[in-house]
């Protein structure tokens, strides 16, 4: 038995987190990857240097999940996690019930470092502030860089691990807000297809130039994020039956909180959007799609809009009642409601956003790409340099969808080049 | 780089055919972005499906024997039972599998209860009052911290289930005040070490204590 005198720290889960670990199932391990490419083969051993640096940033990083009687919470454990080469398949679980593992894994393939977090620790922004503080911290080891020169971020260790949801929750504008419609959604069209055998996610990694994208955005008059939903909605179409156009296709868009609430926060502190479209709106031209998914995303991305959903998440956990069921009560709940909530999502098309790290290092890397895991399809959006990288995690063994994106971006004059982790005995 | 001409799209890796259509590729393999999916069988046989089909087979069994002797033999409920609970204990071992010491404290409790139903149904010697329950609370406080000092764990990890094991232990006042239990001594031994192992804990490591309860108790 350890004389623990110096009793470690311990975190309650941010408002977001609350809900992940009772909603893992199957495939869906709530857990994502993170990838940096870089120009050099990977070297572990100062992999492994960089990252006890940059934990000291992100102690918070440093904890396995526990249960407690009415929820969850972070453990600190000692020591931190083993960078070691690829081995095991993408997204794998990190939280095991009863185990206590951390709750990230550093691996390396080649050129490329691959820090995957489970969903519970960080949001997709708060991701990429680890990796880039790792990726910075490697090379400034690896090539001996002048460490006065780079700065990643500005953030004091207490601001990264501060719980934004509870800074911003305002109680009395937590009413205006219908849960039970929100619990029994219009039925979405759902993407069908034959599963891995094994539940393991298939990654397709997508990359484009930039400048080729926005040329097409700017000719459909649109943002990027609006254009690749588009298109994304596009691909989902060819592949509807008619008989199967009453059903809308409904694309969850996660929304960055920090954009509207400022926040050095890189735990969990995003929100989420649902643009709807009927196939039969679709007249075969991508403008079709564009200008719907344009007013969707300008009505519900407004300050009052945001601020009322944030409070509206924020306002369930700090009911009375919901805290003081037990957790084994609770999980049994939530399960059944993320079923309900899932049958009014068709897929997720996430826009992680630009990648920004200081010139000294820019001539290292690559791209950035991101994925995380579901239970369908995921797309997420990440660009670095003229590098954008679309990211798609499916759970099925062929990729249709997919398919009909990427020809359509060819089509649209953007090459593209694509790598997966499908095995090679044919799709 | 491998190039798809049907998709007019390039390819990274080394694959036989394009990930999206199926179709054959031309140009030069290259170092791949990922490692490839296995293509292995997942073994889908597990503890919990194996003592599913065994306890429906006794089932059917049961219902034959019942069939061809035409009546319900007196051994039949008890021997029900017994696999009914075997088959929760062994569901019970798979889902706690990763936790010894939760399971340890659901394996006592399922004993203790087991064993209360079968002396109950054997006619009531009460050797599992008198016996089994005290012996059952005590070993399962001295094997909790055992299993802690064995896996190097810090008091505050398991000072809870010695909290559980102290409570667990007072339910033997049931049987003592009802007079049910006829021979008392065991009982009243080992509900007062549990009783003063907890409360030694609670004085000399009350920080470890307050800091486990912080943390499981938080609402």
């Amino acid at each position: 038995m350890k004389k623990d005198r110096d009793i470690r720290e311990w975190y309650r889960l941010d408002n977001a987190a609350k809900l992940i670990p009772s909603t893992m199932n199957g495939a869906d391990t709530r857990v994502f990857r993170l990838v940096c490419e870089l120009k050099e083969e990977v070297d572990p051993e100062v992999l492994q240097q960089a990252l006890e640096e940059t934990l000291q940033e992100f102690p918070y990083m440093n904890c396995c999940l526990r249960k407690g009687i009415f929820w969850y919470y972070m453990d600190e454990l000692p020591g931190c996690e083993e960078v070691r080469p690829e081995n095991i398949p993408a997204l794998r679980a990190l939280y095991i019930p009863g185990k206590k593992n951390f709750l990230y894994r550093v691996s390396y393939f080649h050129k490329r470092i691959n820090v995957e977090i489970f969903h519970v620790l960080s949001d997709g922004t708060g991701g990429y502030m680890f990796i880039q503080s790792l990726v910075a911290a490697y090379l400034v080891r690896k090539h001996q860089l002048d460490r006065s020169l780079i700065r990643i971020d500005q953030a004091s260790v207490t601001e990264k691990q501060t719980d934004a949801f509870s800074k911003y929750y305002e109680k009395k504008e937590c009413r205006k807000r219908n849960y039970l419609k929100e619990m029994f959604p219009v039925k979405a069209y759902q993407i069908r297809g034959i599963q891995d055998p094994n539940l393991e996610e298939h990654l397709l990694e997508g990359t484009v130039s930039v400048q080729d994208v926005m040329k097409v955005a700017h000719a459909h008059q649109a943002t990027v994020g609006i254009l690749v939903t588009s298109l994304w909605i596009e691909a989902i179409i060819r592949e509807m039956k008619r008989s199967e156009y009453n059903r809308p296709v409904v694309v969850s868009v996660p929304v960055n909180l920090r954009q509207f609430f400022p926040s050095e926060t890189s735990r969990n502190f995003f929100g989420v959007i649902q643009v709807t479209y009927y196939a039969k709106d679709y007249d075969g031209t991508l403008q079709s799609i564009i200008d719907p998914v344009r007013r969707e995303f300008d009505r519900q991305l407004t300050e009052e809009n945001v601020r009322k959903t944030m409070n509206s998440y924020s306002a369930l956990e700090h009911n009375l009642a919901v805290r003081v069921i037990p957790l084994f009560f609770k999980n049994i709940a939530l399960q059944g409601i993320a079923f309900r909530m899932n049958t009014g999502v068709t897929t997720s098309v996430s826009n992680v956003g630009r990648v920004k790290l200081p010139d000294e290092l820019t001539g290292y890397i690559e791209k950035f790409a991101s994925f995380m895991s579901c239970k369908t399809i995921f797309l997420c959006i990440s660009s670095f340099g003229d590098h954008m990288v679309f990211g798609i995690v499916s759970c099925f063994e062929r990729h249709p969808v997919s398919m009909h994106f990427f020809r359509r971006l060819v089509q649209l004059g953007v090459p593209v080049e694509i790598a997966s982790n499908d095995c090679d005995e044919g799709v | 780089m491998q190039q798809c001409n049907r998709c007019q799209i390039r390819i990274r890796g080394s694959k036989r055919v394009c990930p999206l259509c199926g179709g054959a590729l031309s140009g030069t393999p290259e170092d791949p972005a990922f490692p490839a999916l296995p293509r292995r069988k997942f073994s889908r046989m597990s503890a919990v499906k194996l003592a599913a089909f065994l306890l429906i087979a006794f089932l059917i069994t049961d219902a034959l024997i019942i069939y061809l002797l035409n009546g319900v033999p007196s051994w039949m409920p008890l021997a029900v039972f017994s696999a009914a609970v075997g088959f929760v204990d062994i569901c019970i071992l798979a889902y706690f599998r990763n936790n010894i010491l939760k399971n340890m404290q659901f394996q006592v409790v399922v004993g203790i209860v087991l064993s209360i139903v079968i002396d109950y149904s054997t006619g009531w010697y009460r050797w599992s009052i008198h016996w089994v329950f005290p012996i059952a609370v005590a070993s399962v406080m001295v094997a909790t911290i055992m299993t802690g000092v064995i896996l190097r764990m810090s008091l505050q990890e398991f000072v809870l289930y010695l909290l559980v094991d102290t409570l667990l232990s007072q339910i033997q006042w049931f049987f003592l005040l009802t007079h049910r239990n006829t021979f008392p001594l065991p009982a009243l031994i080992s509900i007062a070490s549990c009783i003063l192992l907890f409360l030694g804990i609670l004085i000399f490591r009350w920080r470890d204590f307050f800091s486990a309860s912080s943390r499981y108790f938080n609402i």
